[in-house]
């Protein structure tokens, strides 16, 4: 009798039974525990091959947009020589095929169903690329296609939606809009736009400390997310990630997301091979690496008086959530509040929905939502003024929010500045000329038949600050060297854009010295503990504040160290709260004595081994948002500019050229920083214009052509306005809560000027009022043209129309 | 066959041995040194890497801006590469590193590189003389972090102290009557440490090269050797700029590669009293130089053709053997009635452009045939006249999503030889909507005789549609219902910005009357 006939043993091992149809959850979850066992979860880094080596993986993406996932096989593309490893849902264990709770619930690789294009199914670790690519070929996965819900017209038709819609609303909307003098509806519709395609989207992880810990190297504008990411992929404390700082100069759009999907997925492929490893996504234009923003429906109800004050609006905007809604919701609520933009409406509703689609999206570009959001309600100032047949500028102004009267608080209760939206109205109105020039303009579209002209006007309020409040903190950490000079470390992505500049000038302000003396470390995660956020909040303020900090506590201390060196030659009058830090010296504001030499003070505060390291840390305090409520103070400030945009249009091909753009604008508070606001505005201004003129994606709703047509559209160097003309204001409010960097998204919303002004150059066309034009995004030449045919044929329809009334007069008489 | 040459990198001179014939600058550079390491991840499309080239063209020395990924390395023996670091520290006060000293120009450094050395070329250039050339000059940047505004006065500055500087050395060469050779550039005016390596160079001489993989590589100097090679190796890739070849990359298996540059008969741009014949191998930067002046729709043209980089090493050979369908070019050629020439071992012959294509990618060209080169026909006033015609209207037009450096919608390319106001004959023609570029002959056998005025435009409108069928290969993000307008448009756009004085009552031109009017003919051009 072998012993394992004993009936008696206490245990049964396992038994490999063929597997029941009605296997239980927690069954099929101990058997899967059972047969991966624990060692493909931590595989022991033992042999020098699999340290010495790096391994490439490549993402299988799904090619349908929604399907049923019926049969995998990898038994072909495992005999391909070199291929280490093929990783389906099933081969990752239970609870760890998970993205986590940022991506509402979205796996690591697809299990049964896929539910966007793109979407990862299977992992093949290989020793190259070339051995990958053969897998990927030999790889036999069969999909059950399902049509999918692509468009948002789709979703709503279906109730298909991520969450309760969130509203805002001021007055009484519907009961304004019954007692309305004039009325008016539409809908209009926002496309998404893609990030610029720059640089590859791999990642590298790295096994460090034995396989205990992981380092990990990406592009990405939010690191820290990427760490948390690793560290619950790989199950070990975030303490035992390494972030590899990799340079972004010139990145600025869309890294937030994209990159944690693809740590997670390099994290899982390094813990099965035990090696470092190489991730890399088969396309170059995968959804994967190239974030979207979110599409955007907006429906609208307006009651005006004749006289062009709107005195209710109800709108709703439907935005694409895709299908794992993500960090969608913030979208949506920087949508609602910049609804409002710079208009006073006493009966104000805001309804938005977060639409169920089988797409992916992103929110890493700058200004999302916020642009969706304004230029919704720009248009419908558009649109009133059309109805109202008043000059759209003049529509706008008076509608403003007012001083001293109860419109001077956001619907959701933030107040707003009225006097800064006068100010650079003003300001723009009178650096443009922009009355001289409409009549200019006239006269000009009169004359030539080839290329018509365009004006128009457009305000800006842009809410600096994230709705999730706990992104809005930053920390620095300020250390002087024993020679005087000073080393600040920042938790903040480098991109290049002068933040270096700008940090470098606060901190030799604060303490007075040179600004060849400082040293800027951005790029800072292993010391920091907090990076902050690049694109959605103020991170350019939030670090200025922070290095303020740092900086009083770091003069505090030398201060008393001043003191002592006066007390020891002998200058005992002096007083602690009197001395200044100004050019390199140290002393009383007024003094009959010399000053001290700043680094004298450092001499003196290092013997006597006073700390010069000092850790600055700034969270704008009270900032809360309820969208139950619908109510809160979300923004540490607005930030408000206005800009006057002329295009022409060439009337044979729909060619558009943006001909001249005035920008008033509220500009950083260092009087120094004009380049760097200059440069960030021409940035923001340059991503809108690309996305309402020209980015064009064009998605292939069809399954058989794979490749998405990913058309690029970025405008170049000659598309950029002939001439640009600034007028750069110094900020007004509260010097502490003032943007420390208003033009990095904010000009994003002013291109919504380059619309107005298509739609005025429309006019010489023969756009007139009570037509029904549409002029979809982006407005790329033949979408041009085929508005202008559109204007064109029901101009003739009209004379007809009036034609044959004039001839019949009993055309259309009741009764005949 | 030699297993090595050199080329001059940064002034000093670089040894190149056993490297690939495939193997691009850039790939080259970044293996090279760690401060050429962002040479690695270089992308024709949105990283392009650039370089100055010096090169010696006829006898006029030259820096050329051109993309290292897509030059192959045997193509610099005996050229001279100035890389933006090199520029940097080579004379760190020279004007375009002072010019771009601090500032908010571009967020990423490799990017802003690109904007040095374009800055650097169009500091040398003789012909940039405009404002309005310096987005000629810079179109190869198309990101959404330039700042272009600071960029272009950046720029504008520079050139504005080249300027000064020719002027002045015009006015002392004007003394001994050489005050040409400072406008043209054939003498250097600058001195400096760049100008002086630049025109110590000499002619290319013939090559033959051959790597580790043994592959060759040939640059034969005469037409002669060049169809001997041909001949001798009938597997051998021929090649000139190399920028349609090198995209492709080191994925390509090339055994045999010819390179035309150093075949001279190829390689010049001869000026006679009635055409010009320019040599295959041509740049069409070159090209736009020489003849330009005389024949702007040419220039116009080759703004919007690719990049300024491209447009540096790509030819007028090369365009044509590669049979691009929606190439800007070919338009303009047959509206200039440019004819090519083919020659091969067995003789030349030749044909009108708009026979040269024969179908979707295919041409007239033989596989042992090569393009020796295009005539163009020149029309002065004396040899207009001289055949009876009173003016020759011509121009082309383009059609695309952006500026420059994209695929095109569709471009028409428009002439018309008047006798007072009668059209004797008309040439118009398209690419970017057949599947090849070709002229619309129906059309323009209607023009010929009737007064060129807007009722005979409005009358070709149908013929011309019919005419021009959409093929299947359009840009498929204009659609084949835009692309057959412009077929009417591009032609009646060309009627009104060249109307003959009178033709048009400007009160009929009004913006809103006249549109509504004429949108029938505009747009709506099929009618039952």
């Amino acid at each position: 009798m072998s012993d394992f006939d004993d009936n008696s043993t206490p245990f049964r091992l396992p038994v490999s039974a063929p597997k029941s149809a009605k296997e239980t959850f927690a069954e099929r979850l101990r058997r899967r525990r059972d047969t991966l066992g624990t060692e493909t979860e931590t595989k022991a880094i033992t042999s020098w091959q699999s340290r010495a080596r790096v391994l490439t993986a490549m993402v299988v993406e799904s090619p349908h947009h929604s399907a049923t996932i019926i049969r995998r096989s990898s038994e072909e593309a495992r005999r391909v020589n070199g291929v280490e490893a093929i990783i389906f849902a099933q081969d990752i264990p239970p609870f760890r095929n998970s993205l986590g709770y940022e991506f509402s619930g979205e796996p690591l690789l697809a299990e049964e169903e896929v539910h966007y294009r793109g979407q990862p199914v299977a992992l093949i670790v290989g020793k190259d690329a070339a051995c990958c690519r053969e897998a990927m070929s030999l790889l036999e996965i069969e999909y059950h296609p399902s049509p999918g819900i692509l468009t948002i017209d789709h979703a709503i038709a279906l109730s298909r939606f991520h969450e309760a819609p969130r509203n805002c609303e001021r007055g009484t909307a519907t009961a304004a809009l019954k007692s309305a003098a004039k009325k008016l509806s539409g809908t209009f519709f926002i496309p998404p736009q893609q990030s610029a395609l720059i640089g590859s989207g791999e990642v590298k992880v790295t096994p460090i400390k034995g396989g205990r810990g992981y380092s990990v190297r990406t592009r990405a504008l939010s690191p820290a997310l990427v760490r948390t990411a690793v560290a619950r992929a790989a199950d070990i404390p975030e303490s035992d990630v390494q972030l590899e700082a990799i340079s972004l100069a010139g990145v600025t759009d869309a890294l937030e997301i994209e990159p944690v999907r693809l740590a997670m997925l390099a994290t899982r492929a390094a813990m099965t091979c035990g090696s470092a490893v190489m991730l890399m996504v088969s396309r170059e234009d995968s959804p994967l690496v190239r974030g979207q923003r979110h599409a955007t429906r907006v429906e609208f109800e307006a009651g005006f008086t004749p006289e062009g004050r709107i005195t209710a609006v109800d709108l709703k905007l439907d935005l694409d959530g895709g299908y794992f809604a993500t960090d969608s919701a913030t979208v949506m609520d920087r949508a609602i509040l910049h609804a409002d933009s710079v208009y006073g409406i006493p009966n104000f509703k805001i309804t938005a929905r977060l639409c169920l689609t089988n797409r992916l999206t992103s929110s890493g570009l700058p200004a999302e939502g916020s642009a969706q959001g304004a230029w919704a309600m720009e248009e419908v100032i558009r649109r009133v003024a059309a109805e109202t047949r008043l000059p759209a500028h003049e529509v706008r102004q008076r509608n403003f929010y007012e001083e001293g009267s109860e419109l001077k608080n956001t619907p959701y209760g933030q107040p707003v500045s009225a006097a800064s939206i006068n100010r650079v109205w003003k300001q723009v109105l009178r650096r443009s000329n922009f009355v001289a020039r409409i009549e200019e303009i006239e006269k000009w579209n009169r004359r030539n038949q080839c290329y018509k002209r365009g004006i128009a006007i457009v305000p800006v309020k842009f809410g600096l600050g994230d709705p999730r409040p706990e992104r809005d903190a930053a920390a620095v950490l300020v250390q002087i060297l024993a020679d005087g000079s000073v080393m600040v470390r920042v938790g903040v992505v480098d991109v290049n854009d002068g933040l270096h500049g700008q940090i470098r000038e606060e901190v030799a302000n604060r303490l007075g010295i040179q600004q060849e003396d400082i040293q800027v470390v951005l790029n800072d995660f292993e010391v920091l503990p907090r990076s902050t956020p690049v694109i959605g909040t103020d991170a350019t303020g939030l670090v200025l504040r922070a290095l303020a900090d740092a900086c009083r506590n770091l003069q505090g201390r030398l201060r008393e160290v001043a003191l002592q060196l006066f007390a020891a030659r002998g200058q005992t009058e002096v007083e602690i709260e009197a001395i200044r830090f100004t050019q390199g010296l140290v002393g009383p504001d007024i003094s009959p004595t010399s000053p001290l030499h700043f680094k004298e003070v450092i001499e003196g505060a290092w013997r006597k081994r006073v700390n010069l390291v000092e850790t600055g840390y700034h969270r704008t305090p009270n900032l809360w948002w309820d969208h139950e409520l619908g109510a809160g103070w979300p923004f540490s400030s607005f930030t408000y500019a206005a800009a006057v945009t002329e295009v022409q249009i060439d009337a044979f091909t729909g060619e558009l050229q943006i001909l001249r753009v005035d920008i008033a604008h509220e500009g950083s508070s260092s009087p120094n920083q004009s380049d760097r606001d200059f440069a960030q505005l021409m940035r923001a201004y340059t991503l809108g214009a690309g996305w309402l003129l020209s980015e064009e994606i064009s998605h292939s709703e069809s399954d058989a052509s794979l490749p998405l047509h990913a058309d690029e559209g970025v405008p170049g160097f000659a598309d950029a306005p002939f001439q640009v003309v600034t007028d750069r204001l110094r900020p007004a409010g509260d010097p502490l809560s003032t943007p420390g960097d208003p033009c990095a998204e904010a000009p994003v919303l002013l291109a919504a000027g380059i619309r107005e002004a298509l739609w005025d150059a429309l006019r010489a066309f023969g756009l007139k009022p009570g037509l029904t034009i549409e002029l979809p995004l982006p407005s790329t030449p033949p979408k041009v043209i085929a508005t202008l045919k559109e204007i064109g044929r029901q101009n003739r329809e009209r004379e007809e129309a009036a034609r044959v009334k004039k001839t019949n007069p009993m055309v259309n008489k009741p009764g005949v | 066959m030699q297993s090595w040459f050199s080329f001059e990198l940064d002034g000093e001179t670089c040894r190149v041995e056993r490297e690939g014939t495939n193997v691009s600058l850039a790939s080259f550079l970044a293996r090279l040194d760690p401060c050429f390491s962002h040479f690695a991840d270089h992308d024709p499309r949105h990283q392009p890497r650039l370089v100055v080239m010096g090169v010696l063209e006829g006898d006029r020395h030259r820096f050329r801006i051109v993309d290292s990924g897509l030059l192959m390395l045997p193509m610099l023996a005996d050229r001279q590469i100035w890389t933006p670091e090199g520029i940097r520290n080579a004379e760190p006060e020279h004007p375009v590193n002072i010019a771009y000293q601090g500032g908010q120009f571009e967020c990423s450094e490799e990017r802003l590189d690109s904007v040095i050395a374009l800055t650097f070329e169009g500091y040398y250039r003789p012909d940039l003389r405009r404002q309005g050339q310096i987005n000629d000059q810079f179109d190869a940047i198309v990101t959404r972090t330039a700042n272009v505004p600071a960029i272009r006065e950046a720029a504008a500055q520079v050139f504005a102290s080249t300027e000064n500087l020719r002027h002045e050395a015009a006015l002392r060469a004007e003394r001994s009557g050489q005050e040409a050779s400072v406008w043209t550039g054939r003498t250097d005016i600058f001195g400096d440490r760049f100008t002086k390596q630049l025109f110590r160079l000499g002619e290319q001489k013939p090559l033959q090269y051959v790597d580790g993989k043994k592959q060759r590589f040939f640059r034969p100097s005469t037409l002669v050797e060049l169809l001997k090679l041909k001949r001798d190796y009938p597997d051998a890739v021929l090649v000139a700029g190399g920028t349609s070849l090198a995209t492709f990359g080191e994925t390509l298996d090339l055994p045999n590669l010819i390179s035309l540059e150093g075949v001279r008969e190829l390689n010049s741009v001869i000026t006679h009293e009635d055409r010009w014949e320019v040599g295959a191998s041509v740049s069409l930067t070159q090209a736009a130089e020489q003849i330009g002046r005389e024949c702007p729709p040419f220039n116009k043209v080759l703004r919007r053709f690719g990049s300024r980089p491209l447009r540096n090493r790509a030819t007028l050979g090369g365009y044509l053997a590669n049979a691009w369908s929606a190439g800007q070019l070919s338009p303009l050629l047959m509206a200039l009635n440019a004819r090519v020439i083919l020659i091969s071992e067995g003789g030349e012959r030749d044909a009108p452009i708009s026979q040269f294509y024969t179908g979707k990618s295919t041409t007239l060209l033989r596989p042992d045939e090569l393009i020796r080169g295009i005539v163009i026909p020149r029309t002065s006033e004396t040899i207009l006249s001289a055949r009876g015609i009173t003016s020759r209207l011509c121009d082309a037009y383009t059609v695309a999503p952006r500026r420059t450096f994209c695929e095109p919608y569709a471009t028409g390319a428009f002439a018309i030889e008047l006798r007072d106001k009668t059209i004797t004959k008309a040439w118009l023609a398209y690419s970017g909507i057949a599947d090849f570029p070709l002229r619309a002959r129906e059309a323009e056998e209607f023009l010929t005789g009737r007064i060129w005025e807007e009722k005979s435009i409005i009358q070709t409108l149908p013929i011309l549609n019919q005419c021009v069928e959409a093929g299947s290969s359009i840009n498929p993000a204009a659609g084949p219902e835009y692309v057959k307008q412009l077929v009417g448009t591009l032609f009646q756009k060309f009627f009104y910005q060249h109307p003959l004085p009178g033709s048009i009552r400007p009160e009929l031109l009004t913006a809103t009357g006249e549109f509504a009017r004429l949108d029938e003919a505009f747009f709506d051009i099929v009618r039952p």
